[in-house]
């Protein structure tokens, strides 16, 4: 489908990552407008990294057709999280985004590689098209009027992940994409508030598609309107904001009513008509869930939370288990240094002990004391190993509730670690259901 | 490209000195983190220490991963997508404080996409072949412990 490429440098300048949930019908013409548009010298020195995040489609047609593209994966449901293991997976000192629904227009890596020094983040300008031949549905001409107004985004501060550039520094410093908000913006405004430059590529263009159908553009405004009360819902207030804001949403009907029979974009009376239909439609049923929200019950009261794992395997078990810390601010503690740009929170280092090696056992315990005082958490959750038993134990002196989560490695019975854990925790999981059964521990399930 | 990891904390030169000797037999680099291992290999392309980015960028780029029974390797090859073909460290011959990578690896070993090798001399076999099965997203139960690690939290 493509010429082959020259071979890439060993390090590449710059990584164009694409997150992918089974849509391999859109992401093949991603991927196709990006090459076919490129020439080979354009590509030099480029990575493109599709990143998949759980599809249960088979990804050979893209192995086969774009031999050249890394596919990594990432089990973690979420642009956000597929976008982090894409940025970890890359050392190019460039990263930039596209999503696998959008197309780019030719040359579009040639633009990014003229405009990547324009700021630290260059919000590229995302343009609409139809997949299905006229007439609009009530969705498409709705969008068609309504979406990705990059340049009115741009003044607010964000740009969109269909089409942004960043570099690495600026990604290091600001730190990971968050789940469960819309997370390009938050992102930005997260760099802006670290003196991080923004500004409008208005010529690097993607052009994304209109949602096709009502579901479609019903299914988009529910995950954003939860997004954002999940963001906003701590706030003081936010229920009266909340409905405030729900009565505003009803109300733009009217004065976007105009934009739509104003607009030069629709044809005819049809597409008008079925766009305003949609319009009132949408913006109605967003300002019922956001009263049903506003109404609701609240939400638990964040809790701090303090998780302790030594480097390597201890560390990524951590990885795999802490979207269950959800909302609950946590800080993170471990022996390796270089893993804090994962966490994208904060994180210390604390020196390493362990059976063979009790040197630094005060210094480890000094450290972890001045910690818990310092932090005060609610939680400390551990998955090991020796600092993280300790960590427990001082823990309890402060009366803060002890997780200990086994080491999946322990397949046998407990570790000595967890067999000292399960004296101090008040939850011991072991990740075996024979071991915990041995060792008087629970089981739950097992990250492997 | 063949990357072999043996991870931090302990040196595991079975394992890298048998890879060493097969370097000259299959026509595939080696790229090999061989940990604190003061020995030469001069086969492998040897890095001593990788951060936890450069290290991910050489999973990602390889085609397969050799190492020992670690659960932050298995994990990381899972996560790319990656065969992995395992030599379990054996306490035996002072390679680890006790024989859990034995026992990790009986257990993986039915995982699609783990290829245990029991001794040094199963590697070669393994190397060289080119359909070894690819691992599957795994972590079916790991839902259910995230579950209720949250429950605790939350309550």
């Amino acid at each position: 489908m493509v010429e082959p490429l020259p071979a890439c440098p060993a390090i590449p300048e710059a990584a164009i990552i694409i997150p992918h949930l089974d849509d391999i019908s859109r992401l093949m013409c991603c991927l196709d407008a990006l090459f076919t548009g490129s020439k080979p010298e354009d590509l030099l020195g480029i990575e493109v990294i599709v990143v998949d995040n759980g599809s249960t489609c088979t990804l050979a047609t893209i192995r086969a057709a774009f031999p050249q593209v890394r596919l990594i994966s990432e089990a973690r449901r979420g642009a956000a999280h597929a976008r982090n293991r894409g940025a970890a997976a890359s050392s190019a000192p460039y990263l930039w985004f596209l999503d696998a629904d959008c197309r780019p227009m030719p040359g579009w890596i040639r633009a990014a590689w003229q405009s990547r020094d324009l700021a630290d983040i260059v919000a590229g300008d995302v343009t609409l098209f139809d997949e299905t031949p006229p007439q609009r549905s009530g969705a498409q001409a709705f969008e068609t009027v309504f979406a990705f107004d990059v340049a009115r985004y741009v003044r607010k501060g964000f740009g969109v992940t269909a089409n942004l550039l960043t570099t690495r520094e600026m990604f290091d410093r600001t730190g990971l994409f968050r789940a469960n908000r819309p997370e390009d913006k938050d992102w930005c405004l997260r760099a802006r508030a670290l003196g991080g430059t923004l500004c409008h590529a208005p010529t690097l263009r993607v052009a994304h598609p209109t949602r096709r159908c009502w579901r479609d553009l019903h299914q988009k405004w529910r995950r954003l309107t939860d997004e954002a009360w999940h963001e906003s819902r701590n706030r003081p207030l936010a229920r009266l904001r909340w409905m405030a804001r729900a009565v505003l949403v009803a109300a733009s009907v009217g004065p976007h009513a105009v934009r739509v029979i104003t607009s030069d974009r629709l044809n005819g009376p049809t597409e008008r008509s079925r766009a305003l239909a949609t319009l009132s439609r949408i913006r109605l049923t967003r300002a019922g869930w956001m009263i049903r929200q506003a109404l609701g019950p609240s939400a638990p009261r964040p809790k701090s939370i303090l998780a302790v794992a030594s480097g390597g395997g201890h560390w990524q078990q951590l990885m795999q288990i802490r979207e269950s810390f959800g909302d609950h601010p946590a800080y993170y503690l471990t022996t390796q240094p270089g893993l804090r740009a994962e966490t994208g929170t904060a994180a210390s280092l604390i020196p390493d002990c362990n059976r063979a090696g009790l040197r630094n056992l005060p210094r480890t315990v000094i450290l972890l004391s001045w910690h818990m005082i310092r932090r005060r958490p609610s939680v400390v959750i551990s998955t090991g190993a020796l600092p993280g038993v300790i960590a427990l134990i001082l823990a309890r002196m402060i009366g803060a509730r002890t997780i200990w989560i086994d080491s999946v490695a322990n397949a046998e019975r407990m570790s000595m670690s967890g067999r000292l854990a399960r004296h101090v925790s008040h939850l011991c999981l072991a990740q075996w259901e024979h071991v915990a059964r041995e060792a008087g521990a629970d089981f739950a399930g097992s990250v492997l | 490209m063949i990357f072999a990891t043996v991870g931090t904390q302990l040196p595991y030169p079975r394992l890298i000195r048998a890879l060493d000797r097969l370097a000259t037999e299959i026509d595939e680099p080696i790229i090999a983190q061989t940990g604190p291992d003061p020995r030469p290999y001069p086969n492998l392309d040897l890095r001593l220490y990788l951060t936890p980015s450069a290290f991910r960028a050489l999973v990602s780029e390889a085609r397969l991963i050799v190492a020992h029974a670690g659960v932050g390797t298995i994990l990381t090859a899972r996560d790319f997508g990656k065969p992995l073909v395992l030599l379990p460290r054996r306490h035996a011959e002072g390679e680890h404080r006790n024989d859990h990578q034995m026992a990790t690896a009986r257990e993986v070993a039915r995982h699609p996409g783990i290829h245990v090798a029991w001794e040094a001399s199963d590697l070669a076999r393994l190397l060289m072949r080119r359909d070894l099965s690819l691992p599957g997203p795994g972590g079916t139960s790991r839902p259910q412990l995230v579950q209720r690690i949250r429950d605790f939290i939350d309550n």
